[in-house]
């Protein structure tokens, strides 16, 4: 618990620009003004990019890289009538998992949900922690370590940085 | 999802008959604690529609010279049978389509526990080396 008080202390108030994401007008990328040098965008899918307003380090980017490429799946991708990812689930989860996680804990894995949302897996050091971003307003979580299980449907912010946080614990 | 009063678990279908469900490769994740590749449990959904989770019937499949092999190009296959879904609170109905005639679908709400416990008994019919 304390961890999780210490880093948002640490965290900058905002890791996004105010503008979380941008979509692409008649494809002229340039039409998006950057404010600065420092702003970072990344590519989701064809048609929209996420604009970042500071640096970000390398495990940020390989976070988000690896949500982003989700934004270049088509319809039906799993076979099942699956939909496309929702820029901005894509977006909400980013968001929550940049200021929550710390350069030192282990990379997720990230994988689409059929719904175009955005399922985040951790099975590491005996835990199985499950954060699902359904949509950039449900979020359910469930861990799992020593045979205890957890679920919380609609988690809170604070929640799912608790648990991260004995995520972390159990490194 | 998917408990519609048109739907009926399906007797005929016997508890070790063996249900077929594509993965993509995305759903293939890390699992450190077991150091191998595990089945996520976002590849056990229904439809975005509501409509309930597709499955081929396998024997059925077989009986039409259809294997396992004519499923796509690029997935892997794992199996479940019918009788574990049917623990899991789940009915299985068939839903022939023209492309494939031996397509169910598993209803019944797919709880967090549901789609893991599908996940964790999965078997490989094409495991992921071979696609």
């Amino acid at each position: 618990m304390t961890s999780t008080l210490e880093r948002k202390r640490q965290t900058p108030p905002a890791f996004l620009s105010d503008q979380l994401y941008s979509f692409l007008d008649s494809g002229s990328q340039a039409s998006v003004a950057f404010e600065s040098d420092t702003r970072t965008h990344v590519e989701f899918g064809p048609d929209a990019f996420f604009v970042f307003g500071s640096d970000l380090a390398q495990w940020q980017m390989q976070l988000i890289e690896k949500i982003a490429l989700l934004g270049s799946l088509p319809e039906n991708w799993n076979s099942y009538r699956s939909q496309p990812i929702n820029i901005e689930t894509a977006g909400f989860a980013i968001c929550t998992l940049l200021n929550h996680l710390q350069h030192d804990d282990p990379m997720p894995s990230v994988v689409p949900t059929s719904g175009g949302g955005i399922l985040v897996e951790w099975h590491v050091a005996g835990v199985d922690l499950e954060i699902d971003f359904r949509s950039p307003t449900w979020v359910e979580v469930s861990f799992e370590k020593d045979g205890d299980e957890f679920e919380v449907d609609d988690a809170s912010m604070s929640q799912i940085g608790d648990f991260i946080a004995r995520l972390r614990e159990a490194r | 999802m998917g408990e519609s009063q048109d739907y009926g678990d399906d007797l005929t279908i016997a508890d070790d008959a063996d249900l077929w469900r594509r993965i993509p490769p995305w759903h293939l994740v890390d699992d450190q604690n077991t150091g191998t590749a595990r089945i996520s449990k976002a590849a056990s959904e229904d439809h975005p529609n509501g409509s309930p989770m597709s499955v081929t019937l396998a024997a059925e499949s077989l009986a039409i010279d259809r294997g396992p092999a004519q499923e796509l190009e690029g997935f892997c296959l794992a199996s479940v049978t019918a009788g574990l879904a049917r623990k899991l609170k789940q009915g299985i109905a068939r839903r022939p389509l023209d492309e494939n005639p031996a397509h169910a679908e598993v209803f019944g709400k797919k709880t967090n526990s549901v789609r893991k416990n599908f996940s964790k008994n999965a078997v490989w019919v094409i495991a992921p080396q071979n696609v």
